[in-house]
């Protein structure tokens, strides 16, 4: 028997997206938690097989607003898997240094957020200080600041001048003063080091059971890195190195994410140095055929997986996405049970969790699985 | 009339002191942060919104400690030295008494709504209370003891009892709820804590209160240990406490609740066990 049960959300000061989490306490240790989403189901999927394979890349761009890059060119390469074409050197490069400035500017965010659910605001203010440096690059380079939508099938739709091409090293490099900075700060800080070290514990056996990928998979001393495994864009050229931590705690899964910034400056630097002029868009024949691809790229927060299937038409005809938090989620119960109240906004953060990517809707109606068709949609209004 | 203008005067100081901490806390931060003068306008705007009556709550206990609370800590502002409408000797046991007073009637209302955060915010602020007051408590007998009245505290007791000083800024930051412990106020695990459930009225006065709570507790701390002589200086040691508040606000991050009370006890009491030895022997 519990003695109190605490509603996390769907609207709560910790967690800004729409998850419902009921904690089980006694005292203020959690001895239970309930998890359910369904909240802010898009149906992005039903939307992705109702456009064709250009506009669709702009929809899976609009998946997430935080790894926007990730999903966009993880369709696109799935797609381009499909059609079995190759993109040319220069696109493979830029498209590799968006990815990484994206990786930044996730990873800086979630710093941020980190901080801020310890109540450290200042951190939170520090971070998000920094990722305009990013910003401001990813602007110079796709002309927005959130979604870049540079991807198309053969290729990027941008180019890349010389002078961008310096500026943004420029904020490279001030950035990298500026991570290390944090990293310092976040290594040394007594108060940080108390609320993370030792909590939310997952050891390896725990996430070879649950599956469990990208920062949080890394931190518990397993180098499971799809730029490693994959070997996809630019990664196999530039020299890719996995950063690993064996504790398996917060400050495990802090330190990774902080080094993997490190490691995403040195990368994006790399390769938009070895950037050489040349064409940035092969020319595609749109015909495809009926058949079916699957493709991994690793965003910020883990695999993201997508599965294009095709029917020979200019549209999908199924598209299946598994995003990072969908694998991540399951640890809730592992990381939460056996610590207190207040530890709680610091491990759900400490996954990175984006719970928009995580919402699924299945309708139980009289205990059988029901469909909801649009019509039905429209009849309820 | 002077009471009429002391209770007046403290209600527009602590608004200040409160946009003052918001807006040197925002530059620290590197951020523009609200007007000097924002808590004011927070306070009007709040009292012309809606007042919510809670299902199965005690809402008429609730209005009644938003008031009392309040009167309560301007009680405190008329005992300080230049203020000198309460003086007598051992006003130090007033002083606890009124302190811990405040915080019980945070605790209560934690206590008078159904919700779990409220009652979860007064729990911790129960354990806070234990955590803080019995360090406070020693400092505030051991003046008693000393001084017998607020009004004859010597100038410049930093000098003889820098310890002291520095347990009391970290029992101020717990007394005010500021970070590092801002434990029965997290809003990230508790949302508004005790206040969730507030609205209008109620909460433009627990916010008042706990304005008035930093107001006098930075004041408390200038008159322990630097009792200037004139109102001026007052108000310039004030703000350099207030200022040392607010670093530790914006350095620290939170601590957990039990880090909270570990800190209190293990580290302050024995700071404080060594200043006050060295008097007796």
């Amino acid at each position: 028997m519990h003695d109190l049960m605490i509603p996390f959300g769907p609207a709560h000061p910790a967690l800004p997206e729409p998850v419902y989490l009921k904690l089980f306490l006694e005292g203020e240790e959690i001895q239970d938690v309930d998890f359910s989403v369904g909240y802010n189901h898009k149906g992005i999927e039903k939307s992705l097989e109702e456009m064709d394979y250009i506009k669709s890349i702009f929809m899976a761009g609009r998946v997430c607003g935080i790894c926007s890059s990730a999903h966009s060119t993880c369709y696109t390469q799935t797609v381009e898997k499909l059609l079995n074409i190759e993109i040319p050197n220069r696109a493979r490069l830029i498209r590799t240094s968006i990815f990484e400035l994206e990786r930044l500017h996730s990873h800086l965010l979630w710093l941020g957020m980190f901080g801020h659910e310890m109540g450290f605001d200042t951190l939170f203010m520090l971070s998000f200080r920094e990722r305009e440096y990013v910003l401001d690059s990813l602007e110079l380079i796709t002309g927005k600041r959130v979604v870049h939508d540079i991807n198309t099938i053969g290729g990027v739709r941008r180019d890349v001048s010389q002078e961008t091409m310096s500026k943004v090293l420029k904020n490279l490099d001030i950035l990298k003063d500026k991570v290390e900075h944090l990293q310092n700060l976040v290594e040394k800080d007594p108060i940080i080091k108390k609320r993370t070290v030792g909590i939310g514990k997952l050891d390896k056996k725990d996430v070879e059971r649950l599956c469990l990928v990208g920062p949080v998979a890394r931190a518990s001393g397993i180098p499971y890195d799809i730029r490693k495994t994959d070997r996809y864009l630019a990664y196999d050229d530039l020299g890719f190195k996995i950063v690993v931590e064996n504790d398996g705690d917060n400050f495990a899964r802090t330190l990774v994410r902080i080094k993997e910034m490190l490691e995403s400056i040195r990368l994006v630097k790399l390769a938009i140095k070895s950037i050489k002029p040349g064409i940035i868009k092969n020319k595609v024949v749109m015909n495809f055929p009926v058949d079916e691809a699957i493709s991994r790229v690793e965003a910020p927060r883990g695999e993201l997986i997508y599965y294009v299937k095709s029917n020979g038409s200019n549209k999908p005809a199924r598209v299946k996405i598994r995003t990072p938090t969908y694998a991540n989620i399951l640890c809730l119960n592992k990381i939460l049970v056996g610590h207190t109240l207040a530890d709680v906004p610091v491990s759900l953060e400490s996954l990175d969790p984006c719970l928009c990517c995580t919402d699924r809707l299945t309708v139980v109606r009289n205990g059988k699985e029901e469909i909801i068709k649009l019509e039905d949609l429209h009849g309820h209004h | 009339m002077v009471i009429i203008e002391v209770f007046f005067i403290s209600i527009f100081l602590s608004f200040i002191y409160e946009g003052i901490i918001r807006k040197v806390a925002a530059r620290m931060q590197n951020r523009i942060g609200p007007p000097i003068w924002q808590p004011i306008l927070d306070f009007i705007k709040l009292l012309s919104k809606e007042r919510f009556e809670v299902q199965n709550s005690n809402f008429s206990l609730v209005s009644f400690l938003s008031i009392i609370s309040v009167i309560g800590l301007i009680t405190i502002v008329f005992m300080f030295p230049f203020v000198g409408i309460l003086n007598f000797n051992w006003d130090f046991i007033l002083l606890i008494y009124l302190l811990v007073f405040s915080t019980a009637c945070f605790i209560l209302v934690g206590f008078s709504f159904p919700s779990p955060y409220p009652l979860i915010g007064s729990t911790r602020e129960i354990i806070l209370l234990l955590a803080y007051d019995f360090p406070l408590m020693i400092i505030i007998l051991f003046f008693g003891i000393n001084y017998q009245s607020i009004q004859f505290i010597p100038n410049n007791l930093i000098l003889s009892f820098p310890l002291l000083f520095v347990s009391f800024l970290f029992i101020t930051q717990a007394k005010v709820g500021l970070p590092p412990f801002n434990i029965s106020e997290a809003d990230q695990e508790i949302a508004a804590s005790f206040l969730t459930e507030c609205s209008g009225f109620e909460l433009a006065m627990f916010n008042l209160a706990k304005s008035l709570k930093i107001f006098v507790m930075v004041s408390l701390t200038t008159i322990f240990f630097f009792n200037p002589p004139n109102i001026p200086m007052f108000f310039l040691t004030s703000l350099f406490v207030l200022f040392i508040g607010i670093l530790l606000r914006v350095i620290l991050a939170r601590f957990r609740i039990d880090q909270g009370f570990k800190f209190l006890w293990i580290f302050l009491l024995p700071l404080i066990f060594i200043d006050i030895i060295k008097v007796i022997i």
